[in-house]
């Protein structure tokens, strides 16, 4: 995964001038950073959801993500959310157990706690297929056990695939073993 | 419970109010010709029911009705989506729409009749009537869709056929709930409109014409009476329709 001499602006802002990025294949990269500084604008160049004014990205295979916000269809079941995505329902069902979502397969979105909703979110970025796993502060709302619960699911998830995480707490690049630290 | 008595209470209290100044108006004015009384259209109304007739009348007038709004939402259902996906659609079909708005029920009843016979006017009124509004209904539905659960699907690579039913259909059924409402009141008050100007044997515009030859005052009321009450039954049942189908597929 490159990014290439990027330059991003919204109006006069100036967020990234010839910015260059190299993550590497196979690794977990933690990207850090003040509020504001550009790490979601950067998730979003990654995922193509924005472009740059000069400068390029490079992604190579099927990238997943993990956005700020849940990004879940509250008025559809918690195995309904997942089926969207894959219809694997045995993992389904697996991850959902390990994320301490079991039983709530049947639940509507609507009727889970913030914590609850984060974590079926985590769950779902990890169902697709994916040769990169992108996270957007993905502990927001979880309290220590179930920080680290996940922290272990992703760790066991992801293997030896590509994994980038964006946060502002350095303390998570601790729970997931980060190989490096990069700070915006 | 209590807000729905109190609601309930809301909306009656006004109509005894407006019955009784039309019966004081009634016994005021005194002429069953003028204006006859809600006693009288009552009276009428009971009559009426029990007359072969007067279903036959409903019968015919509700089965084009029908057709038509059937028609119109599932031709709506397809321009809708086609023109929020495809801007030359779009820009293609916009003037149709914008003319079937503004055309007076009037001139297009009278070009209409000129085309077809008068037993089927009112299936082309009432599709001619809810077209537009059920179009444009779906059109926003469909570029309404939240931006963020479609950049989700995107990144996900959601199938086709799963984003349409989990992020378009939610969305376009609430707009379809509000579009409906004034398509049907529309269609039936343009359809039996038509049916007046046209008469076609056996119609219930066929008896509102009748009503005003004979200045019968009381069938005109009664009549009036049922085609409020019949779109009112109609619109409750579509909507119950429509919303038990979308829980079974947990779109609402």
């Amino acid at each position: 995964m490159d990014i290439i001499n990027i330059t991003k602006k919204y109006g006069e802002k100036v967020v990234f001038s010839h910015f260059s990025l190299h993550i590497e294949d196979g690794k977990t990269t933690f990207l850090t950073g003040a509020s504001g500084i550009g790490k979601t604008t950067l998730f979003n160049l990654i995922l193509s959801l924005e472009r740059p004014e000069e400068g390029s990205v490079s992604v190579e295979g099927k990238v997943s993500a993990l956005f700020q916000e849940d990004r879940l269809i509250e008025n559809l079941s918690v195995m309904n959310n997942l089926l969207l995505v894959s219809d694997d329902k045995d993992r389904a069902e697996r991850l959902l157990s390990q994320a301490g979502l079991g039983g709530e397969e049947r639940s509507r979105v609507m009727t889970l706690s913030g914590g609850m909703k984060r974590r079926l979110a985590l769950v779902r970025a990890l169902l697709t297929e994916y040769d990169a796993l992108l996270l957007d502060e993905p502990f927001t709302g979880l309290d220590d056990d179930a920080k680290k619960n996940m922290a272990g699911l992703l760790k066991t998830e992801v293997g030896n695939r590509t994994l980038v995480v964006i946060s502002h707490d350095e303390d998570d690049a601790i729970l997931l073993d980060a190989d490096s630290i990069v700070r915006l | 419970m209590k807000s729905t008595t109190s609601s309930k209470l809301r909306f009656i209290i006004p109509v005894i109010i407006y019955l009784i100044i039309w019966e004081a108006l009634a016994l005021y004015i005194d002429s069953r010709v003028l204006l006859v009384s809600p006693v009288s259209v009552v009276i009428r109304l009971f009559e009426m029911v029990r007359t072969s007739s007067f279903w036959l009348s409903i019968l015919f007038s509700l089965q084009r009705i029908f057709l038509g709004l059937i028609l119109a939402i599932a031709i709506s259902l397809v321009t809708g989506l086609l023109s929020a996906r495809n801007r030359i659609f779009r820009d293609m079909i916009e003037p149709a729409v914008m003319i079937m708005k503004a055309t007076p029920v009037a001139s297009i009843v009278i070009l209409v009749l000129i085309w077809i016979s008068s037993r089927n006017l009112s299936v082309v009124i009432s599709f001619m009537m809810v077209f537009p509004v059920m179009h444009t209904s779906f059109y926003e539905g469909m570029v309404n869709v939240d931006r963020r659960l479609l950049e989700m699907a995107n990144v996900y690579s959601v199938r086709p056929y799963k984003r349409f039913r989990y992020l378009y259909l939610p969305q376009m059924a609430s707009y379809f709930e509000s579009g409906i409402t004034i398509a049907l009141g529309l269609c039936f008050k343009s359809g039996i409109a038509a049916e007046v100007i046209a008469v076609p044997d056996g119609s219930i515009g066929e008896r509102l014409y009748e009503a005003k030859l004979y200045l019968a005052t009381a069938d005109l009321f009664a009549w009036t009476l049922t085609i409020i009450i019949l779109a009112k039954v109609f619109e409750k049942f579509l909507l119950f329709i429509v919303e038990r189908m979308l829980r079974r597929m947990e779109v609402m």
